[in-house]
């Protein structure tokens, strides 16, 4: 299996030629795809620090999560539109980018520590929920997910200086 | 947004991972930290592509290798914003045009470098990197 034809189908539409060769979109795009991951970055980062027990006393854990996730999720959403129209603009380049290939991986990773952790981390959470110190696995979601977006901001800015 | 399922996003994950594995291998591109900024080397050749394209341009040039052998070339050039205030455009080059540049060489000595100037068969020039 193989997504080049895929890819190099993408590259060729117009928008995604308006991107790589015009002087305005790709700044622009780029601007508001670094400000969206700055806001789930950011956003997500106080949820993790809450968790590890650092942080973001003032509330209980679950209302802080329950202000926090819609806001990194829009934020997310425009950092994925905004991420596939660069993509496209070079898709076949960028996808065999191994900087590129290792933020999708951190990604996934969080997304995974995420899902857990809402889905298992979170059934007894009624009983620590005000608590400064979270139980153990709660502390440790924290800090993987803390691990993982670091590797993405940072993969992420390495495109650059492999493509 | 707080009721997309956790699990959905995590297999959309894993898909776009998955497939990102079976793409192609990366072509030769460099940082510029890879060029050796204190030299300054001509490379006179026959244009084969030039890419007026986001975050860089490239010109592709058919020239002696550093072997010897005829080769193909990667110029890199700064973003199409700047090459545009400096007079470039995206025709600027046509596949089989002659040009001599000077360009600083890859530090590990391979077929690329970062352009600096360069002259084309009409008599007029065109700079990029002028430090």
């Amino acid at each position: 299996m193989t997504l080049q034809p895929l890819l190099a189908a993408l590259e060729a539409q117009p928008f995604a030629q308006a991107i790589r060769e015009g002087t305005f979109l790709f700044p622009a795009i780029e601007c508001v795809h670094v400000l969206a991951v700055v806001i789930v970055v950011g956003v997500v980062f106080l949820m993790d620090l809450r968790l590890l027990g650092g942080r973001a006393h003032s509330a209980s854990l679950r209302r802080l999560l329950a202000d926090a996730v819609p806001c990194a999720w829009t934020a997310f959403a425009v950092a994925l539109v905004t991420g596939f129209l660069l993509f496209s603009s070079s898709a076949t380049t960028y996808a065999a980018n191994p900087a590129f290939q290792l933020k999708f991986v951190a990604m996934a990773a969080a997304g995974l520590n995420m899902a857990l952790f809402h889905g298992l981390g979170l059934k007894d959470a009624a009983t620590w929920d005000a608590a400064a110190k979270p139980p153990r696995s709660a502390r440790i979601a924290g800090l993987v997910s803390l691990a993982c977006w670091v590797v993405v901001v940072a993969s992420g800015r390495w495109i650059g200086f492999l493509a | 947004m707080k009721r997309v399922r956790p699990g959905g996003l995590a297999a959309l994950c894993a898909l776009l991972v998955n497939g990102l594995m079976f793409a192609a291998p990366a072509s030769a591109h460099h940082s510029a930290a890879m060029f050796d900024h204190a030299k300054v080397v001509p490379l006179a050749g026959t244009v084969k592509e030039f890419k007026w394209m986001n975050p860089h341009g490239w010109i592709q040039v058919i020239a002696p290798g550093p072997a010897g052998k005829t080769t193909e070339w990667s110029i890199e050039c700064s973003s199409i914003n700047i090459l545009a205030r400096k007079g470039w455009t995206s025709t600027t080059f046509k596949p089989g045009d002659k040009i001599n540049l000077t360009m600083h060489p890859m530090k590990d000595g391979s077929a690329a470098g970062f352009v600096l100037k360069v002259d084309l068969q009409d008599g007029h020039s065109l700079s990029d990197h002028d430090y």
